[in-house]
C-alpha cells in the first residue's frame, strides 16, 4: 500500500467493520463477486478472512485505492491507486456533496458526505419507516422535514455522537442498495449518449471510443461510493471510541 | 452444522459461475438438457457397463459414501465402479447425480483416501458444477460431432469453459480437504500423480514442487507463456497446483472452522 495517513486507522478498527468493508470491495449488491477484485487470490486474504480481519488492512486499503483510480493511470503508479484523500474529494463531486472545500480534509470531506447520503436517504423514507427506524434506535424529538433531519443530524454528529453512529448503522444498511443501482445507471447513460456521436465519423470514432474507454477504466464508483461511505463510518466510529477512551483515562 | 458452497467455493471458480449465470435461460436449459437426454443416456450407459454399489455388494464403500453425503448435506448419488487402470473418477447429474469411480482408485488408495475422492466428487454435486461440465459436453458435441459451430466461433468458447472446469476442481478440492484433511488430501494427490500404490517421502513433495513452478513462472514471462499455453486445452488444473492450493487454504480459519466442525 503507498502510506497513506487517512487509512491508516484501518488496523484499529473492528472485525466486523473491516470484514463489512471487503465484502463491499470483493462483492457487488446482488453478492456476486467483482470479477475485477484482486483480494480474493491474497495470501492475506486466505490468512484473515473472516476472523482475523487486521491482518489484512493494508491489503483493504490498497484495494479502495485502486478501484479510486483510473487504471491507467494506476499503471504509472506500478499499480496503486491515487490518495484516499482525492478518492473522497472525486466521491463526493460525483455525489454532489454541497461546501466541500478545497482545503478539507479527507475527514471533514466525509463527515459532508454522511450528513448529506443520511439525509437525503432519511428524506426519502415514509414517515412509517421514519417513525420505525427511530422507534427502533430510541430517538425522540425528530424534526420530519428535509431540513429538520439535515440539522438534526448536524447536531447530532457534534453533541450525540454515539446516537449519530446509530443512525448511521442503521441507514448504512440501506444506503448501498440504493447507491449501487443509481451508479450504475448513470454510468450507463453516459456511455450510452456518447454512442450516438458515432455517426459523426472515423475521427470522432476515435475521439468517442478513446473518451469512453478512459471513462470505463475510471474510477470505480460502485464500488467507491459504498466503500467509502463504510470507511467514513468507521472512521467516525473510530474516533467516537478513541475519545471515549480519552475521557475515561 | 452442514457445509456450505460459499465455504469452499474458490473465487476464481465463483467469478467464473458468476459469469456464466449472467447469461439468460442458460440455467434452465441446461437443466431441461440433462433431464430430458444427458442423464438418462448416462444412466443407461451406467447400467449397461459398469456395477452400481449397493449397501449389500461393497457396504464399506457405499457407508463411506452415505457419511461424506450427510456431512456435505447432499442427497447420497448413486456410485458405480467402471474398469479402468487409470485411477479417475467423474460425476454427472444434477436432479439424479452420480459418481463414476475406477476400480483402480478402490485397488490403490486406502479408505480414506478413498474417501477423499468420493468427497471431491460430492463437492462439484455440492457446488453444481456438474450443471456447467454439461454445458461444455454440449457444445463439443455440437460442434466437433455435428459440426453445426464453426470452430472459430466455438474455440474461444471451449478455452473460456475449459479455464472454468480448471477452476471448479479447487472448488472440490477445498470439499475433499475439507472432509478428509489435508494430509490425506496429498497423499491422495501424490497416488493419483504417480500411479503409485505407496508413497515414500514427504507427503508435501506436489506442494515443494507448485513453489518450483510458481517460481519459474514468476520469473521468466516465456515460460508462463509456454505453460498456460499447454494446459489451455485441460479440463483439470496441473496436480502440483491443486495440491499447493489446498496446503495455501489449509492456513485459512474457513477450512479450520470446517475441519473442526465436521470432526
Amino acid at each position: 500500500m503507498k502510506t497513506d495517513s487517512d487509512l491508516l486507522f484501518l488496523q484499529h478498527c473492528d472485525n466486523n467493520d473491516l470484514c463489512t468493508l471487503c465484502d463491499i470491495l470483493t462483492h457487488d449488491n446482488h453478492g456476486r463477486i467483482r470479477l475485477t477484485e484482486q483480494l480474493t487470490k491474497l495470501d492475506s486474504f486466505n490468512l484473515s478472512y473472516p476472523d482475523n480481519m487486521k491482518g489484512m488492512w493494508q491489503d483493504l486499503a490498497a484495494e479502495l485505492q485502486r478501484y479510486g483510480g483510473n487504471t491507467i493511470l494506476n499503471l504509472y503508479r506500478h499499480g496503486r491507486g491515487p490518495s484516499y484523500e482525492s478518492i473522497v474529494e472525486d466521491v463526493c463531486r460525483m455525489m454532489k456533496v454541497p461546501n466541500i472545500g478545497e482545503h478539507d480534509t479527507a475527514q471533514e470531506m466525509e463527515e459532508k458526505l454522511l450528513v448529506f447520503v443520511s439525509s437525503n436517504m432519511l428524506g426519502s423514507m415514509t414517515k412509517e419507516e421514519l417513525a420505525q427506524m427511530m422507534d427502533e434506535l430510541n430517538i425522540r424529538d425528530f424534526d420530519l422535514t428535509k431540513q429538520g433531519i439535515t440539522a438534526s443530524l448536524l447536531l447530532l454528529m457534534r453533541v450525540g455522537r454515539k446516537q449519530f453512529l446509530q443512525v448511521l448503522n442503521y441507514l448504512l444498511r440501506t444506503i448501498s442498495k440504493r447507491l449501487l443501482g443509481r451508479s450504475v445507471v448513470q454510468v450507463g447513460s453516459q456511455i450510452g449518449s456518447r454512442s450516438f456521436g458515432a455517426v459523426l465519423g472515423p475521427i470522432a470514432w476515435i475521439a468517442l471510443s478513446v473518451w469512453t474507454i478512459w471513462d470505463i477504466m475510471g474510477p470505480a464508483y460502485r464500488v467507491c461510493v459504498p466503500a467509502v461511505m463504510q470507511v467514513a463510518y468507521m472512521r467516525y466510529k473510530y474516533s467516537e471510541t478513541s475519545n471515549s477512551y480519552a475521557h475515561a483515562s | 452444522m452442514l457445509m456450505q458452497v460459499k465455504d469452499i467455493l474458490h473465487p476464481e471458480d465463483e467469478k467464473a459461475i458468476s459469469v456464466l449465470q449472467r447469461l439468460p435461460f442458460f440455467d434452465r436449459f441446461v437443466r431441461k438438457v440433462m433431464q430430458y437426454g444427458g442423464e438418462q443416456y448416462y444412466l443407461g450407459e451406467n447400467l449397461g457397463s459398469m456395477l452400481l454399489v449397493t449397501e449389500t455388494t461393497h457396504p464399506q464403500l457405499y457407508t463411506l459414501l452415505e457419511e461424506i453425503a450427510s456431512e456435505i448435506g447432499i442427497d447420497v448419488p448413486q456410485l458405480y465402479i467402471y474398469n479402468d487402470p487409470m485411477m479417475n473418477a467423474y460425476t454427472y447429474g444434477d436432479t439424479e447425480p452420480f459418481i463414476a469411480i475406477a476400480n483402480s482408485v478402490i485397488e490403490k488408495l486406502d479408505t480414506e483416501e478413498i474417501r477423499c475422492v468420493l468427497a471431491h466428487e460430492c463437492g462439484h454435486i455440492l457446488c453444481h458444477h456438474t450443471l456447467y461440465n454439461t454445458m461444455v459436453a454440449i457444445l463439443n458435441d455440437v460442434a466437433d460431432d455435428l459440426g453445426l459451430i464453426t470452430e472459430t466461433f466455438y474455440y474461444p468458447i471451449r478455452l473460456a469453459l475449459q479455464y472454468w472446469s480448471r477452476k471448479s476442481e479447487l472448488s472440490a478440492d477445498r470439499c475433499a480437504a475439507a472432509i478428509c484433511g489435508e494430509k490425506v488430501f496429498q497423499t491422495t494427490m501424490l497416488k493419483m500423480t504417480t500411479g503409485l500404490a505407496k508413497i515414500t517421502g514427504s507427503p508435501y513433495q506436489l506442494v515443494k514442487q507448485a513453489q518450483r513452478y510458481l517460481n519459474m513462472q514468476k520469473e521468466s514471462a516465456w515460460f508462463n507463456i509456454q505453460q498456460n499455453c499447454r494446459i489451455a486445452w485441460h479440463s483439470h488444473p496441473q496436480m502440483c497446483l491443486r495440491a499447493y492450493e489446498i496446503d495455501r487454504w489449509s492456513q485459512s480459519p474457513i477450512y479450520k472452522r470446517l475441519r473442526y466442525e465436521l470432526n
